[in-house]
C-alpha cells in the first residue's frame, strides 16, 4: 500500500516524465528520418539497406506492441466494466435508503419526543432541565434563547463541555424545527433534534439523542461502500482514459524506442558497409592505398580484412604492371633513340604491309615524313613520288614471297638527284609461325659509291701522272732536240713540215702534261683555308665579271638575310666559277643565267643553299646520271674535270650538289652548305 | 517576474511545469472561480500572520465529483519575501495549509476538515462549506518577528486545488481540462511592518 501510494505520488511526474521522453525520442527519430531521406535523395550507400532495416524493426515492435496495447485496453475496458451492474448499483443505493429511512424513522421519533416536551414549556416557568433530559432519553439537552445563549444545559456526559450551537442555529434557519445526524468526536452518530419553543420570546430547545454503535457502525459501513462505489463509477471513464493514455503513452515510448535504436543499430551494422562501399569507390576511381579500419572481428570484419587484402594485391598488382610498362615504354624510347640516331632508315610493316613505323633515317632518305602515313599502305607514301614506286613494289613482292632475309639494291632517281639504295627486309613470324609484318632497312649508299668512283679516279690520276706525265719530257725533249738538229739539215720544204711536227708533238706533249697536272690536282686532296664569308657577296663578285657578256641576262635572287658559311673562298669562287662557265657554254654565251642564295632551316640542320639555273638546252636524260663524274663531257673542248671538281669540293666542305631534275626549263644546279 | 520564476522552482512547480505549459491557453479565463476577495497581512505575538477571503467556486465537474464521493483538496499558499534594490527579492518563508471537503451522502452533508489541525465541520450545504474554506483567518507565515521596519516586504497568496491528492484517473484529466482550472492568481502585495 505504501509503495502504491508511493507511485500514486509520482504519476504525474512519470507521466510527465514519459511524455517529455517521447518528445525527445520523437525529435531523435524525427531528425534521423531526415537524414534517412537525405542519404537516400543523395543516393548514399547504405540508405536503402537502412531503410529497410528500420520498417522491419518498427514492424517488428510495432506487431506485438499493437496487439498487446490493443487485447489490453480491451481487457481493463472489459475488467472495468465487469466492476460495475445494475443489480449493484441498485443494491447500493438501496442500502444506503434503508440507512437513511432507518435513521430519519429515529430523527422522526426524537422530533416527536422534542415537540411534545416544547409543549410543555411554559413560558416564564422554571424548568428542571436534568428531568426534561430523562424525559426523552437524551444524551444532551439544552435550552437557548433567541439570541443562542445557553439558559440551560444538562448531558450525560462526565465533562463539562458546552455544545457548539452556532451552526445549529444557522442549520435551522427559518423553520421550526431540525432533526439530523451528526457524528460525534469519538466517531460515533447521533441525532441532532433542534425546536423552537413558541412563546413571545422564542427559545430553541437542542437536544442530542444516541444512536447505538451497532447501528452506527452500518451506517459508517454503507455509507463508506455506497461512496467508494460511487467514486469508482463516477471514475470509471476516467480510469479507462488513463489506462489507454499510459498504455498508449508507453506504446509510444516503447516504438519510438525502438525506432531509435533501430537506426542506432543499423548505422553500426551499416558502417562497415558504407566503407566498403567508399573503398571499392576508391578502388574503381584508381586508387589502391585505400586501407578500411577493421571495428569488429565478425564477419564483417572478415570481408573488410579480405577486401583490404585484395585491394592491397590489386595495388602491387597494378604498380607492377606500372613499372612494367614504364620499362617497356622506356625500352621503346630506347629503341626509338637507337632508331632515330641511326643512318640507315628502318620502315616496320604490319601483317597486312601498312606502316608502323619509320625512323627520322627514313625520312632523310627519301624525302618526306614517312610517320604521317603511319597505319596506312606502304604505297602510300609514294602517292606524288614516282620515282619509289618501283621500289615500293619491288617490297611488295619481297614481302609477299620471302621467307627469309632479303637484299636488294636499287637505284633512284629522287628530288636531289640519284641515290643508290641497299634495301634489306626481313619478314617477322609470331611463335605460330605466322606472318605478323616485316622490317626494312634502307641504306644510301650513294656516297660511299662515289667515294669508291672518286678514290678509283684518283688511283687512275696518279698513275696517269707517273706512267704518261714522264714519257712527256723525253718525247718533247726529242722532238725539241730534232727540230733543232735537223732543222738546217733539211730543204725548206722539209725543214718547214719538221718544223710544224715537232711543234705539233711539242704542244700535245704540253696539252697532256696541263690535262696530267690537272687529273693529279683532282686526285690529290686539296689544302683548304677556310673562313667566314658571305655566300651573296661572293656571287655578285664572280657575276660582276660575266656582266659584260652581251647576250646573256644575269638575274640574281638573294634572301634577306643569308648567314656567312665557313668555307675555303678560292675554292668556293672556282665552284662558281665552273658552274656559271658550264651555264654559258651550254647557253652558247646567249641566253639567261639566274644564281638564287637562301637560307635553309630544317630539322636542326641550317644550310645556304646556292641555285644556278640557265634556259639552255638542259641536260639529256641519259647523261644525268653521270652528270658529276670526271673525263663525261660533250663538250668540243674541256676535259670534263669542271663539275666533278666542283662536286669534289662542295663534298669537301660537308656539302651536297645535285641536278635539279625537276627544273626542264634548261639545265640547274644546286649545292648546299652547312652553317657549322 | 521574478516571483513567478521563483514559484516554477519551487516543490511541485516542476511537475505542474509541463502541464501548465501545454494548459495555460486553455485554462485563463476558468481562474475566475477562484478569487482573493480581501486579504490582509500583520505582525503579531505569533509571527507574521495572514487573513483572506476567497471567493470559492466550483465548476460542474469538480461538484460532481464532490458528490461522487471524490474528497477535494484546497491548497493555501502563503510565500514571504524581502524587497532588494538590485538583484531578486530573497524568499524568507513559504507555507502550504491544506483543506479538504468531502460529501457523505448518508447524512447528506459536506464536511470540511483542516489537515494541519485535523478539526473537522459539517455542512448541509455545499456553499457553506465552500465559504468555510475560503474564510482564512490567522494564517501564519512565519513565527519569526523579526522582520525589520526599514525593509519593504512582500506577501504572496495563492488559493488552489491540489491535483496531486486526487484520485490517480482522475489527474491527467485534472490537468487538461478547463473545468478542473481551479486556481487563483498570485495574489502579492507589499507589506511594511
Amino acid at each position: 500500500m505504501q509503495e502504491s501510494s508511493e507511485l500514486s505520488q509520482l504519476y504525474s511526474s512519470l507521466v510527465l516524465i514519459n511524455a517529455i521522453g517521447s518528445v525527445i525520442l520523437l525529435l531523435l527519430v524525427g531528425f534521423n528520418v531526415y537524414s534517412l531521406f537525405r542519404q537516400i535523395r543523395k543516393r548514399e550507400a547504405g540508405s536503402q539497406l537502412t531503410i529497410k532495416m528500420v520498417l522491419l524493426f518498427v514492424f517488428l515492435s510495432l506487431a506485438p506492441a499493437g496487439i498487446v496495447f490493443f487485447y489490453s485496453v480491451q481487457f481493463l475496458d472489459q475488467s472495468i466494466d465487469s466492476w460495475f451492474n445494475v443489480e449493484i448499483d441498485r443494491a447500493m443505493d438501496d442500502a444506503l435508503e434503508i440507512s437513511q429511512v432507518s435513521l430519519e424513522q429515529k430523527e422522526r421519533d426524537h422530533l416527536k419526543k422534542m415537540k411534545k416536551l416544547a409543549e410543555h414549556i411554559v413560558a416564564g416557568e422554571r424548568v428542571d432541565i436534568e428531568v426534561l433530559r430523562d424525559s426523552i432519553s437524551a444524551d444532551e439537552l439544552t435550552l437557548l434563547s433567541s439570541q443562542g445563549h445557553i439558559k440551560a444545559f444538562s448531558s450525560l456526559s462526565s465533562t463539562l463541555e458546552l455544545p457548539d450551537v452556532g451552526n445549529t442555529l444557522l442549520t435551522l434557519g427559518r423553520s421550526d424545527s431540525y432533526a439530523g445526524l451528526d457524528s460525534v468526536k469519538d466517531g460515533g452518530l447521533s441525532v441532532r433534534v433542534i425546536v423552537r419553543i413558541n412563546t413571545e420570546n422564542p427559545q430553541f430547545l437542542h437536544a442530542l439523542f444516541p444512536v447505538s454503535q451497532r447501528i452506527a457502525d452500518l451506517a459508517d459501513s454503507v455509507e463508506f461502500a455506497f461512496v467508494r462505489y460511487q467514486e469508482m463509477t463516477y471514475l470509471r471513464n476516467s480510469l479507462k482514459v488513463s489506462f489507454s493514455l499510459v498504455l498508449g503513452l508507453v506504446l509510444l515510448l516503447s516504438l519510438l524506442a525502438a525506432i531509435w535504436v533501430a537506426f542506432i543499430s543499423i548505422r553500426n551494422i551499416i558502417a562497415p558497409v558504407k566503407q566498403l562501399v567508399k573503398g571499392t569507390q576508391a578502388v574503381a576511381d584508381g586508387d589502391y592505398s585505400q586501407q578500411l579500419p577493421v571495428l569488429v572481428h565478425d564477419d564483417m570484419g572478415f570481408l573488410v580484412e579480405s577486401f583490404n587484402k585484395m585491394s592491397k594485391r590489386v595495388g602491387l598488382a597494378r604498380d607492377e604492371a606500372r613499372l612494367s610498362s614504364i620499362e617497356i615504354e622506356d625500352q621503346r624510347a630506347y629503341l626509338q633513340t637507337i632508331l632515330s640516331s641511326l643512318t640507315s632508315g628502318v620502315i616496320s610493316l604490319d601483317g597486312e604491309f601498312n606502316i608502323r613505323t619509320a625512323n627520322q633515317a627514313a625520312d632523310a632518305i627519301f624525302h618526306c615524313a614517312i610517320n604521317q602515313f603511319s597505319g596506312q599502305p606502304l604505297l602510300a607514301f609514294t602517292q606524288g613520288r614516282s620515282d619509289l614506286q618501283h621500289l615500293v613494289k619491288m617490297i611488295h613482292v619481297k614481302m609477299e614471297y620471302a621467307n627469309f632475309t632479303w637484299q636488294q639494291h636499287v637505284s633512284l632517281l629522287g628530288p636531289k638527284g640519284r641515290q643508290e639504295i641497299l634495301c634489306r627486309g626481313a619478314p617477322l613470324f609470331s611463335q605460330n609461325q605466322v606472318r605478323i609484318g616485316a622490317v626494312i632497312v634502307f641504306d644510301d649508299i650513294s656516297d660511299l659509291i662515289q667515294a669508291q668512283k672518286n678514290a678509283a679516279w684518283g688511283e687512275v690520276a696518279r698513275r696517269l701522272a707517273h706512267e704518261i706525265k714522264n714519257p712527256l719530257t723525253p718525247i718533247q725533249l726529242s722532238a725539241e732536240r730534232l727540230q733543232l738538229k735537223l732543222s738546217g739539215l733539211l730543204e725548206d720544204s722539209s725543214a718547214a713540215m719538221l718544223n710544224r711536227s715537232t711543234k705539233t708533238i711539242i704542244q700535245q706533249v704540253e696539252v697532256m702534261k696541263k690535262m696530267v697536272d690537272e687529273f693529279a690536282e683532282y686526285a690529290k686532296p686539296s689544302k683548304k683555308n677556310p673562313e667566314s664569308i658571305s655566300l651573296p657577296d661572293l656571287i655578285q663578285q664572280v657575276v660582276a665579271l660575266y656582266s659584260l657578256q652581251p647576250k646573256v641576262e644575269f638575274k640574281v635572287q638573294l634572301a634577306a638575310t643569308v648567314p656567312n658559311v665557313h668555307a675555303d673562298p678560292i675554292q668556293m669562287r672556282q665552284v662558281l666559277h665552273n658552274l656559271i662557265k658550264n651555264a654559258l657554254e651550254a647557253l652558247v654565251y646567249e641566253g639567261c643565267i639566274t644564281v638564287s642564295v637562301q637560307f635553309l632551316d630544317k630539322k636542326n640542320a641550317q644550310m645556304v643553299e646556292v641555285g644556278i639555273y640557265d634556259n639552255g638546252p638542259g641536260i639529256m636524260a641519259e647523261r644525268m646520271d653521270n652528270i658529276f663524274e670526271p673525263y663525261i663531257t660533250h663538250k668540243e673542248k674541256g676535259t670534263g674535270l669542271g663539275l666533278a671538281i666542283v662536286k669534289k669540293i662542295i663534298e669537301e666542305h660537308r656539302g651536297s650538289i645535285w641536278l635539279d631534275t625537276e627544273y626542264h626549263e634548261g639545265a640547274g644546279f644546286v649545292f648546299q652548305l652547312p652553317l657549322v | 517576474m521574478v516571483f513567478f520564476m521563483q514559484s516554477l522552482l519551487s516543490s511541485r512547480g516542476v511537475v505542474l511545469l509541463g502541464a501548465l505549459l501545454c494548459l495555460s491557453c486553455s485554462v485563463g479565463d476558468e481562474q475566475k472561480n477562484i478569487q482573493i476577495l480581501k486579504k490582509t497581512a500583520s505582525v503579531s505575538e505569533q509571527g507574521v500572520v495572514l487573513d483572506a477571503n476567497v471567493g470559492v467556486q466550483l465548476g460542474a465537474e469538480a461538484e460532481k465529483a464532490l458528490k461522487n464521493g471524490v474528497p477535494l483538496v484546497w491548497a493555501v499558499t502563503a510565500r514571504l519575501w524581502q524587497s532588494r534594490e538590485i538583484i531578486w527579492d530573497e524568499k524568507i518563508a513559504e507555507v502550504v495549509y491544506r483543506y479538504q471537503i468531502s460529501y457523505h451522502a448518508l447524512m447528506d452533508i459536506y464536511r470540511v476538515k483542516d489537515e494541519q489541525s485535523g478539526a473537522e465541520n459539517t455542512f448541509t450545504s455545499l456553499q457553506l462549506a465552500l465559504n468555510e474554506i475560503g474564510s482564512l483567518k490567522n494564517i501564519l507565515i512565519t513565527a519569526d518577528r523579526s522582520i525589520s521596519k526599514k525593509n519593504l516586504y512582500s506577501i504572496g497568496l495563492l488559493f488552489s486545488l491540489d491535483k496531486e491528492r486526487l484520485p490517480v484517473p482522475l489527474r491527467l484529466v485534472a490537468y487538461y481540462d478547463p473545468g478542473w482550472a481551479l486556481t487563483s492568481q498570485w495574489n502579492i502585495w507589499f507589506f511594511q511592518k
